[in-house]
């Protein structure tokens, strides 16, 4: 006989390096990779591009990463590639054959698994090396949340276990169809009709309803909470169906099933664990809170000096948002000059944290305290688009990102709501005089007033626009009210101030007529 | 002896497929033939520890394959090619080697020789770095031999090992099962009786579920005197037939 016969028994030390030797084979043959051009390609397409259309702001640029849309353009790739992967043996036939050899077959699937893995996350490493990379060179402000990014990673890798498990399970070239198509249903279904699931639904890293948003880390720590619980649900599920892939093998002997069936169990314990976790989940103004694994230190708001400007009032902002200034200012100083010293009007004009809920929403403004302070949120790097109704059956939209853009849009944008906050508190709106005011400010402000009577004379079809976001109803044109606007209006704004000074009080307590407006 | 069998049996639900075979084979190349249906491939799947038996005792290489232990002994010691080979169309035809002498757990240092000389040995040197998809029917059957004798095996287990190779590789395959023959226990599965009569030193043949013939090829062709026939041992395999059926 052969000098084979003395050979020992192949030891833990050579099984690694066989299996080694075979991740190394698998890694230059994996259909994988055939795939990662086309992966990276999805991703620009759909998540680069999007997110590069948002501002240079760490947490905002990540927007689209912290609602796992990486995700959705690598899974289905990747699951479905790795159902064909684990199908290979038999689709190919070759299963006879490797049953006739002697390392664990659950240890040669695990290389090609591994194979296949390693493909998958370095696409997404390029990708996500890619978008980072483009951002850090427009020297983003703001703090990187690291976590999305991370189970955005766990999230490929979970997916390429559970289909190639499947192709291993369901050994047919339909497998890769179906666990494609399955796949790509699951992450949409989790994105959209469960959102409103503050529970278990926030397990799917791509739930709407889990995005910290676009300030995430800004006003106060970024919470990893929801993160951590995604991160041990997904690391279950992947070493779950790693462990079942196992339990599945025959003639592997008593030992590699008991091996087996503990990764099982401990997967499956993971998997339960990340579960109960989210069962807990409450989803607060700072992003989720699961308690178990919360740190307290993250309940303080994040200390920084604001960055201020203003002649009249100063107008503070994050840090982050240092340069949005110039802008934010430049557009409120008009009506802050207006109303400055005025008893009520804002002293200051604070940012604060946006109350992110994903809808097309530009700004909140309120006024707090005594003496008052202007409470501003500015939704910079919203996601979406908003829609105009421009008719009865007919609407138009336009991205809300797009509004920060540009400059001049800031203006078009935030002071109108701002003004009409302040003007609101200050003045009020229930009679006809203070309406007038109201309006004759705002024209002096700047902010054109919509004429209503317009929309009802466009022709037939004509675009209807109005949005009270961004626009202002004026008076009916010819209306008393009208006509004290305009007069009050055209005044210097030393007498309009003067008179405001004088006439408050009374204005507001709607002792005034519009006959005395001057 | 390197495979001893008795009274094995082997059922696939109602069907019994082998009926208590009683076989031993020893170092040499063994001829297994017998007509479709006979049970040659339930008996070799078996010797090639893909199925269990139903009962009786199996011992391959002296050791139970029934016992996990034993098995994978045997199958790091076994080589096998199945009558309809599977393969991945995208591996080259040393990757392909090379993959297979990595299941059998060959040292890894040993393997990059190993593929070289089973890839020689069938002849297929020049088509190493060639993809599995572009080769031809009897190239890929030499490519399964390759796999098959890549961990330099005791027992080799050949079902149809030359349908689809051209007479001229036949003959040097021949010549490669009396090589390996040399030191191991080589069984051939087979229809094409010169396969036998060129290479193989015992030779039984199966008929429905049985053992109906065991000896040498010089005996089987002694029972086909005076029968008529194209070749001595088609006369003998067809008067073993008449014998069982009648």
């Amino acid at each position: 006989m052969t000098a084979v016969l003395d050979r020992p028994l192949a030891t833990a030390g050579v099984i690694r390096l066989t299996v080694g030797r075979l991740l190394r084979l698998e890694l230059r043959r994996n259909a994988m990779m055939l795939l990662v051009p086309l992966v990276i390609a999805m991703f620009w397409f759909d998540t680069y591009r999007s997110s590069m259309e948002l501002p240079a702001i760490w947490p905002t640029r990540l927007l689209y990463v912290q609602q796992g849309r990486p995700l959705v353009d690598f899974a289905p790739f990747v699951a479905g590639a790795a159902a064909w992967t684990g199908s290979r043996d038999g689709r190919r036939g070759t299963a006879e054959q490797v049953a006739t050899t002697p390392l664990p077959r659950w240890a040669a699937r695990l290389s090609s698994w591994a194979a296949l893995a390693i493909w998958a996350l370095g696409g997404y490493v390029v990708c996500m090396g890619l978008l980072l990379g483009a951002t850090a060179a427009q020297s983003p402000t703001g703090p990187l949340p690291w976590w999305p990014v991370l189970v955005g990673a766990l999230g490929v890798l979970a997916f390429s276990a559970l289909g190639f498990t499947a192709g291993v399970v369901f050994p047919s070239r339909f497998a890769v169809p179906l666990v494609a198509i399955g796949v790509l249903l699951i992450l949409v279904l989790t994105q959209y009709p469960i959102t409103h699931n503050a529970t278990y639904g926030l397990l799917a890293p791509t739930n709407l309803m889990g995005s910290a948003g676009p300030q995430a880390g800004v006003f106060s720590p970024f919470l990893p909470d929801l993160s951590i619980t995604q991160l041990v649900f997904l690391a279950g599920l992947t070493v779950f169906a790693l462990g079942a892939m196992g339990l599945r093998e025959r003639g592997g002997g008593a030992l590699a099933t008991g091996f087996a069936a503990i990764v099982t169990v401990v997967g499956l314990a993971a998997t339960g664990y990340g579960v109960k976790l989210a069962g807990t989940a409450q989803v607060t103004a700072n992003g989720v809170v699961i308690s178990a694994v919360h740190a307290a230190s993250d309940d303080s708001p994040v200390t920084t000096s604001p960055v201020c400007q203003g002649s009249a009032v100063q107008v503070c902002v994050s840090p982050v948002y240092r340069s949005y200034l110039p802008d934010l200012d430049a557009a409120l100083q008009s009506l802050l000059t207006e109303v400055a010293g005025l008893p009520g009007a804002p002293t200051k004009v604070e940012q604060v944290v946006f109350p992110y809920h994903g809808d097309a929403v530009y700004t909140v403004s309120s006024l707090q305290g005594s003496p008052a302070v202007l409470d501003l949120g500015l939704n910079i790097g919203a996601d979406g688009s908003t829609c105009f109704v421009t008719g009865p059956k007919s609407s138009t939209c336009s991205s809300v990102s797009d509004l920060w853009k540009n400059a001049s849009l800031v203006k078009t944008v935030v002071l109108p709501h701002t003004a009409q906050t302040v003007l609101d508190s200050l003045v009020g709106d229930r009679t006809e005089a203070q309406q007038a005011v109201v309006d004759g400010m705002l024209t002096a402000a700047g902010v054109t007033l919509t004429d209503p009577t317009a929309q009802s004379q466009l022709p037939p079809g004509a675009p209807r626009v109005f949005n009270p976001e961004v626009q202002v109803m004026g008076p009916t044109p010819g209306s008393a009210v009208a006509v004290a606007a305009t007069r009050f209006a055209a005044l210097p704004q030393s007498e309009r101030y003067a008179w405001l000074s004088k006439h408050l009080s009374a204005l507001s307590a709607g002792q005034i007529s519009t006959a005395d407006v001057p | 002896m390197n495979v001893e069998i008795n009274g094995l049996v082997r059922r696939f639900g109602r069907t019994e497929a082998v009926r208590g075979v009683d076989l031993t084979v020893d170092s040499g190349v063994f001829g297994l033939l017998g007509p479709n249906g006979a049970g040659k491939t339930s008996l070799f799947r078996m010797m090639a520890t893909v199925i269990p038996p139903t009962s009786g005792t199996l011992r391959l290489l002296g050791r139970d394959p029934g016992n996990h232990h034993d098995r994978r002994e045997i199958r790091r010691r076994l080589g096998y090619l199945p009558q309809n080979l599977g393969y991945y169309p995208r591996f080259t035809v040393a990757e392909f080697v090379e993959y297979f002498a990595l299941l059998k757990e060959m040292p890894p240092a040993r393997v990059p020789a190993a593929v070289a000389s089973a890839v020689e040995k069938v002849g297929l040197g020049d088509k190493a770095r060639a993809r599995l998809h572009t080769l031809s029917g009897g190239m890929l059957r030499r490519v399964g031999i390759a796999q098959a004798i890549v961990n330099n095996p005791e027992l080799v287990l050949l079902d149809e090992p030359t349908a689809g190779l051209d007479p001229e590789q036949r003959v040097d395959f021949r010549k490669l099962m009396r090589e390996i023959g040399e030191t191991s226990t080589v069984v051939l599965s087979t229809h094409l009786v010169e396969d036998i009569g060129a290479s193989c030193s015992r030779v039984a043949m199966m008929y429905n579920g049985t053992i109906a013939f065991n000896g040498t090829p010089d005996e089987l062709v002694s029972l086909g005197e005076g029968r008529v026939g194209d070749a001595p041992l088609e006369r003998g395999y067809s008067a073993v037939l008449a014998g069982v059926r009648a």
